[in-house]
């Protein structure tokens, strides 16, 4: 009882209970800043031209990659799940599959790329908007990828569980947000234009 | 034993919800491609889709009502 109430346990417990808070409000303020560069950019495409868009663009590929990060997001969100249920299995497999599936979309980007550059070059005025705000998200979506695979590497040695998995809730947070931004820049590229 | 099949239920039902929410976000966004091929100046018409979508991957996949208290989520 008196181990209970002594100032450092006092303290301990109040220092577990308050890091994941400010940890999970740092990541929330850092998500929040990236939204204005995000729209910073977005903004920038539609000053610069409008809703215009070429008519070369790959609706194809463009859709299949938005399918794509709908799927990771769903796997990333299973591994989450999986890691605050202690079930490691899962978790492995699921972070496995986000990290497959953000590679395939790097992949499916940087076929779009080759495309555009022949059909629209960063030097036009569609063809700067695009490379901006297409390069900035791929950038994210390799940071992304990077930070899952930290993770995974970590949990994979034991680090997490239920009662810790912090950065595990995190990383996929940080995830789901670029999906979040691939939300309004999928419709900002290739659908406003219409058909 | 009871604690760990309560606990594979508790799973299985936090990733119901994240299926349901996936197909959800995936009907959303078939509907938006065909909505932005048939009709003309469609920037008004997709705005509801680019909401519902944000909103459903703020709210089930990132969480988002937690900021009032700063709990985890999928817990």
């Amino acid at each position: 009882m008196a181990m209970t109430t002594t100032p450092e346990a006092v303290h301990s417990r109040a220092e577990a209970t308050y890091r994941p808070a400010a940890n999970r409000l740092g990541l929330w303020l850092f998500l929040a800043s990236e939204t204005f560069l995000f729209s910073a950019f977005i903004s920038s495409r539609f000053v610069v031209s409008g809703t215009d868009q070429p008519e070369h663009l790959n609706q194809g590929l463009a859709l299949l990659l938005t399918l794509l990060l709908l799927w990771s997001s769903i796997s990333a969100f299973r591994a989450e799940a999986a890691m605050a249920h202690d079930n490691r299995r899962l978790f492995h497999r699921e972070m496995l599959t986000t990290i497959v599936l953000g590679a395939l979309f790097l992949v499916g980007v940087g076929v779009e790329f080759n495309e555009a550059l022949t059909d629209f070059p960063a030097n036009t005025i569609y063809g700067s908007s695009f490379f901006m705000l297409i390069g900035l998200h791929a950038f994210h979506v390799l940071t992304g990828i990077l930070a899952l695979g930290v993770v995974w590497n970590l949990g994979r040695l034991g680090h997490y569980g239920s009662d810790n998995h912090w950065p595990v809730e995190g990383v996929v947070k940080y995830w789901h947000f670029v999906d979040l931004m691939w939300v309004a820049i999928y419709p900002t590229l290739y659908l406003f234009g219409g058909s | 034993m009871s604690d760990n099949s309560h606990d594979t239920a508790g799973l299985m039902t936090v990733i119901q919800r994240g299926w349901f929410t996936a197909g959800a976000l995936a009907v959303l966004t078939l509907v938006e491609y065909v909505v932005a091929t048939t009709v003309d100046a469609p920037t008004l018409w997709l705005l509801p889709f680019i909401v519902a979508k944000g909103g459903l991957i703020l709210e089930v996949f990132m969480h988002s009502s937690d900021l009032k208290t700063l709990d985890g989520g999928n817990a």
